[in-house]
């Protein structure tokens, strides 16, 4: 929740560039993690089945990152 | 985050995810058919930045904001369904699931007063780039969300007519997985449509 506020605020004040992009990414990262370990209970099976999860969330970020470092650059 | 950590994961080390196994590899699929969008939403960006800056200023970002918070706070009381279920108490999983729906209906809700405000204003899907983007998956989103509470709402008719115990709820934590699925989706797309610039 207080991770969302954070999105709000910097939404809010139109925050930009590198660094935000960043922290953003990352705590989108941390944000959707959490929920596949605590919510979607990820965190007790068989590895497999929470490295999908973190090797799909890393993937996605880390593409949309590029796509944003290549339009700041 | 230990209770929860409990509650939502009931197996021990080893073993499968919850609920039905099928239900996984749809999840799955979902979730790449949503970073395709993702992906493709930041690379289409790169090459009209200023438009899509400037179009997502005009997005309602507190209202995303509070759809972010309805999600999530919806998806901790599938997990009370979840436990309470575990627990043999089918009212309470009623209540929990009940509640979790009616969460599910104010996102809907907000969802729509943010359209029709863009519609008002005449802005459509073929207005330019990102408005293609942020209809298609939002509109996408939502219909998952619409989805995840009919599933959830069979669920919770089930359970009403005590169709779960303590001993055998599996429709409900695939009920749950699924819901899950949906808020954490909206927790990516949420940021990177209305806030990320």
């Amino acid at each position: 929740m207080l991770l969302t506020l954070a999105v709000l605020f910097i939404g809010q004040a139109g925050l930009g560039g590198t660094t935000v992009v960043c922290i953003l990414l990352i705590s989108t990262f941390v944000k959707t993690q959490m929920v596949a370990d605590y919510f979607m209970g990820l965190k007790r099976t068989r590895l497999i089945w929470r490295a999908i999860v973190t090797v799909y969330l890393l993937l996605v970020m880390s593409l949309i990152g590029l796509a944003y470092w290549l339009s700041l650059s | 985050m230990n209770k929860v950590d409990t509650i939502s994961a009931p197996h021990p080390k080893g073993y499968y995810p919850p609920g039905d196994f099928a239900i996984w590899f749809f999840i799955y699929a979902e979730l790449l058919a949503f970073g395709v969008f993702f992906v493709t939403y930041a690379f289409a960006r790169t090459y009209n930045v200023e438009m899509f800056n400037a179009s997502q200023l005009e997005l309602n970002r507190t209202a995303g904001a509070i759809n972010t918070v309805l999600l999530i706070t919806s998806s901790y009381f599938v997990i009370r369904a979840v436990a309470a279920i575990r627990e043999d108490q089918q009212n309470l999983c009623v209540k929990w699931l009940f509640a979790a729906i009616f969460l599910g209906g104010m996102f809907l809700v907000v969802k729509i007063i943010e359209f029709k405000a863009k519609f008002a204003a005449g802005i459509s899907l073929s207005t330019n780039t990102f408005y293609t983007f942020y209809f298609s998956m939002t509109v996408f989103h939502f219909m998952h969300v619409i989805l995840g509470m009919i599933i959830l709402g069979a669920v919770m008719l089930k359970a009403r007519r005590g169709g779960y115990s303590s001993q055998e709820h599996t429709g409900v934590e695939t009920g749950a997985s699924y819901w899950h699925m949906v808020d954490l989706v909206w927790i990516i797309l949420f940021p990177l449509v209305y806030v990320i610039r």
